[in-house]
């Protein structure tokens, strides 16, 4: 038995000034033990007899009074009569466990917000990018086309007018007026060639040279054309 | 032993019974001009309290409401009774009466191990007081194990004073012999564990003493009080 209630046990019939040894408390640890022990075995061989594979406390009670603690059988009847007048109260506290089931359950929903935040941010941002990235590269890209290609078509001088026709496509609005002057550029500038054109722009330099020589095709078949 | 028996029923019988406190005053008074007076006296202190105890124990037993703030761990109680290999399936009730039996016996053994220590004027329980106590005690027999042999020793110049035609207890004399054995007349400091204070419990001991007291028997009741104090 476990010594700090064999403590209390003791602190409840003794005087305040009363102190006890710890050999003594030990002694007194042991002989409860034994105590069990003792009206136990006894009990045993009253279950033996009747052929009952379950102590119950009548048979703890005849234990008891057979072993001499007659004071001890009155109280204890008692007791038990007590404790099994109340007993259908304890049954339904029995049922109040399995409410911390419910309680372990809440944590499960909580990794449910954190994948729907993962979700969230990739399809926007995507769609969003690329026209705003496509119109800013367009912009750049030219630029440095007419610094880079400068001198290389300088050794060429039959691509010069073939080059000076690409950016005018995608500036229509302040060109309009050679549109309307010239009928020839107009055609020029409704093929689909000229489309084709621009998104090659956009992958950078190595497809320009792809570009220019798209234009030389075009500029072929538009002469056979009329 | 047997005659220890015969005296506790004998106490008992008179403690029941309401007009015989005077008789028992009487047979006191008459005692008490003879040798073994303080012996008598005594004896009949212990008895009426532990017959306070048991009489308390039942009433409070009749108020008890709680059930599972049990004193004593009931899993504990149930593996020391499945320590015995026979004993396989125990039903609720039985660890719950062993809890509440389990505190009737530590608070007998510890009155009567307090008496013992009283006797030899010590306000702290030793082991010897525990040993004397289970000596003493017919339904502590199975207990004699847990006895030191050093207590066995004072348990046999308990028997030589029984034989001396002393009734059980020692006599004023025999206390300079217990000296000589070497018991210390002041208990040492070191090893001694102190109990916390329990008012409440002391109050409702005492108004079950008075309670139990009859007119005559109060004054018994109040003079067995200041000895214990």
């Amino acid at each position: 038995m476990p010594i700090t209630n064999v403590t209390k046990i003791t602190g409840q019939i003794l005087p305040n000034n009363a102190k006890i040894s710890y050999d003594a408390m030990d002694m007194i640890q042991q002989g409860a033990t034994k105590y069990i022990n003792f009206v136990t075995r006894k009990a045993k061989e009253q279950c033996q007899s009747e052929y009952r594979k379950i102590m119950n406390a009548e048979d703890l009670l005849w234990a008891m009074k057979k072993l001499g603690f007659n004071d001890y059988v009155e109280p204890l009847t008692a007791f038990v009569q007590r404790y099994r007048n109340i007993e259908g109260s304890d049954l339904f506290t029995s049922h109040k466990e399995p409410i911390p089931h419910i309680e372990n359950n809440e944590p499960r929903p909580n990794p449910m917000p954190t994948l729907e935040i993962l979700h969230s941010p990739v399809p926007p941002p995507v769609h969003s990018s690329k026209p705003y990235f496509s119109i800013d590269t367009s912009h750049r890209e030219l630029i440095p086309h007419t610094e880079n290609n400068g001198p290389s078509l300088g050794l060429e001088p039959n691509h010069m007018p073939t080059f000076e026709m690409t950016p005018l496509s995608p500036s229509v609005h302040p060109f309009e007026s050679y549109f309307s002057i010239d009928p020839d550029t107009n055609l020029e500038i409704l093929d689909p060639n000229d489309i084709n054109e621009i998104y090659l722009d956009e992958f950078g330099v190595g497809c320009s040279n792809d570009a220019f020589n798209n234009v030389d095709v075009s500029a072929l078949f538009k002469h056979d054309q009329p | 032993m047997e005659t220890n028996n015969q005296q506790q029923q004998q106490q008992g019988a008179q403690a029941q019974s309401g007009p015989y406190p005077v008789a028992g005053a009487g047979g006191s008074a008459g005692a008490g001009a003879g040798a073994p007076p303080p012996f008598q006296h005594l004896l009949q202190q212990q008895q009426q309290q532990l017959q306070m105890f048991w009489s308390y124990q039942r009433q409070e037993i009749e108020h008890v409401n709680d059930f599972k703030n049990h004193q004593l761990p009931l899993a504990r109680i149930k593996k020391i009774m499945k320590a015995d290999e026979d004993v396989r399936m125990i039903s609720a009730e039985a660890p719950i009466l062993f809890a509440k039996a389990c505190e009737l016996f530590i608070l007998e053994l510890t009155i009567r191990s307090w008496l013992h220590a009283e006797e030899n004027k010590r306000r702290t329980l030793q082991k010897n007081d525990i040993a004397a106590a289970i000596t003493r005690t017919d339904i502590f027999d199975f207990l004699v194990d847990i006895v030191p042999r050093d207590e066995i020793k004072d348990d046999a110049a308990l028997v030589g004073a029984t034989a001396s035609g002393v009734p059980y207890y020692y006599p004023p004399i025999g206390q300079p012999a217990g000296m000589m054995i070497g018991r210390p007349a002041v208990d040492p400091a070191t090893g001694v564990y102190v109990q916390p204070p329990s008012q409440a419990w002391q109050s409702v001991w005492q108004s079950a003493a008075e309670d139990a007291s009859y007119g005559t028997g109060g004054a018994g009741a109040q003079r067995s009080l200041d000895g214990q104090s």
